[in-house]
């Protein structure tokens, strides 16, 4: 089955022209903006830029001024007090890594671990303690009638009398 | 589509024929810019100090070479351009490769930012920026990739501070300017005061950045860059890569001032990297202090960083492993283009594979 061609595409016929010409305008243009005419040229304009968004700048800024409303340099003011409280937090950053640093490399293993072991062997000794009134109470209960004071005072005795295996069980350490 | 009394096809009406709906894309492109999604290989922040922002690319697999890599853009256009398009994204083919990769972004300055320097963001940001990737990689050291004035920073740091950088790979760093081609004409002094411009205008705005960019060639920017949008629109071929490229070129970022008088003078003006004159916070950047292994990369065609410019680099460090790597292709068009997949990412990945055990 034959097809008809489709339309030309001007795109295309446009792309092939550029194409065929491209390097001859791409070469003129070149050689033009690298000459020191050009660079002059667009040294002027630069500097005229500067100069009017620098009259720009210094004009909104005063009219700002005097209509009590904020301009850029105080909010770059205040977004330069927010990044010294960042530079800050970093220093703390690397002072916190040194320091993990310092103990990761003293002798012994782990020096955190240890200490985990010693404060979980203190928690068993305060439960011991904790639960030893409650078993001295249970051993020798005063009827419900006894006042808070009474109890109170048999509790310090009781307490009175736990602590001996405590201090027993320390010894060895 | 109908069939033609003589068996062909012919339109069904005159929208298309004339193909309305691409004019009217066409014309939205040309007015407003290119619109498509880019950078889309996830990423987490791994820090940040003012505007710039390290970022950690996910990994795609198993790390396999230990030494993470930190990928440097330059202060104009965003640093997207390492992962423009998941098919055109160097980031992830490192990725693939089994490379811990690393992003550092400036960001874009604000106002307050018009004093920002390259002492700062050399001499601070870079250093904190390689600390804070060693600890969440828990590595030594690693390989410190700068693209365009990205490798110019890239290889001052490394100079500065060499102890940690294992390998560097500089990608079109403008290196010596004594020649830069028509950049040397219009930064001329006696043509442009970069003084001036800082404090006139603060930060320098990305379109006037990107003016001077595209002036450089402005028939194929302007008028070929056109014309080959509304061929591949009206001729139905896939636009993704011509959009992705597009919005990115014109997806520019101001300078900050006082880094662009710098840049002007001390670099194009002056020349002081190589005269060995530059300096960070006041510590002179020895080029000789770089002794690590050192690929150099540029473009035959590269008409904003000529490869003369790049090349000096390697006569200057005092590296044993050092090569100079030329590719058939422009500044952008060797990261990017449709022979990065074949030319430029293979040569890296491999010559880094080979120095990352």
């Amino acid at each position: 089955m034959s097809s008809t061609p489709n339309p030309p595409d001007p795109f295309t016929a446009l792309k092939q022209a550029y194409d065929d010409a491209a390097q001859a305008w791409g070469q003129t243009v070149e050689q033009m903006v690298g000459t020191e005419e050009f660079a002059a040229a667009s040294g002027q304009f630069l500097k005229r830029y500067v100069e009017m968004q620098a009259a720009v700048r210094t004009s909104s800024a005063a009219a700002a001024d005097s209509l009590h409303l904020t301009t850029k340099d105080d909010v770059a003011r205040v977004a330069q007090l927010v990044g010294n409280v960042e530079r800050k937090v970093d220093e703390l950053t690397d002072e916190l890594h040194a320091l993990v640093d310092r103990l990761a490399q003293v002798p012994g293993t782990n020096v955190l671990s240890e200490l985990g072991e010693r404060l979980t062997s203190i928690e068993a000794s305060l439960q011991r303690l904790t639960a030893g009134p409650a078993v001295a109470r249970g051993r020798d209960e005063a009827p419900p009638r006894a006042t808070e004071k009474g109890a109170g005072t048999r509790s310090r005795a009781s307490t009175g009398r736990t602590r001996s295996p405590r201090t027993t069980e320390q010894s060895p350490s | 589509m109908t069939t033609t009394p003589n068996g062909g096809d012919a339109p069904e009406n005159l929208a298309e024929l004339f193909k309305l709906d691409k004019l009217e894309e066409g014309m939205r492109i040309s007015m407003f810019g290119a619109e498509i999604e880019t950078g889309t290989t996830p990423k987490d922040v791994v820090w940040t100090r003012n505007k710039t922002t390290l970022y950690r690319y996910n990994p795609i697999g198993p790390i396999a070479h230990r030494p993470p890599v930190l990928l440097v853009y330059a202060l104009i256009n965003k640093p997207y351009v390492f992962d423009l398009r998941p098919e055109s994204s160097f980031a992830r083919h490192l990725l693939e490769h089994g490379f811990d990769v690393f992003l550092l972004d400036w960001g874009e300055p604000g106002w307050e930012d018009r004093q920002t320097s390259f002492d700062v963001l050399v001499g601070e940001h870079l250093p904190k920026a390689e600390e804070r990737m060693l600890r969440a990689s828990r590595s030594d050291d690693y390989t410190l990739f700068g693209y365009c004035m990205g490798g110019t920073m890239a290889a001052m740091h490394a100079a500065l501070r060499p102890e940690r950088v294992r390998n560097l790979v500089t990608l079109t760093a403008p290196i010596d300017f004594s020649d830069a081609g028509t950049f040397s004409v219009w930064t001329d002094r006696e043509h442009l005061d970069a003084e001036m411009v800082a404090a006139g205008l603060g930060n320098v705005p990305g379109e006037l950045i990107d003016l001077g960019n595209k002036m450089l060639r402005p028939v194929t920017n302007y008028v070929g860059a056109q014309l080959t949008m509304w061929e591949r629109l009206m001729g139905g071929q896939d636009m993704t890569g011509w959009l992705a490229m597009s919005k990115w070129v014109n997806d520019g970022v101001a300078f900050p001032g006082r880094a662009f008088a710098q840049w002007i003078g001390s670099f194009y003006q002056e020349n002081r990297l190589v005269k060995g004159e530059m300096t960070i916070n006041d510590e002179p950047v020895d080029l000789s202090r770089i002794a690590m292994p050192l690929l150099n990369i540029a473009g035959e065609r590269d008409h904003i960083v000529p490869p003369g410019m790049a090349r000096p680099l390697n006569d200057l460090v005092s590296s044993v492993d050092r090569e100079f790597f030329l590719l058939p292709a422009g500044h952008v068009g060797l990261l990017v283009g449709t022979g990065a997949r074949k030319g430029l990412w293979p040569k890296v990945s491999g010559w880094l594979e080979a120095r990352s055990g």
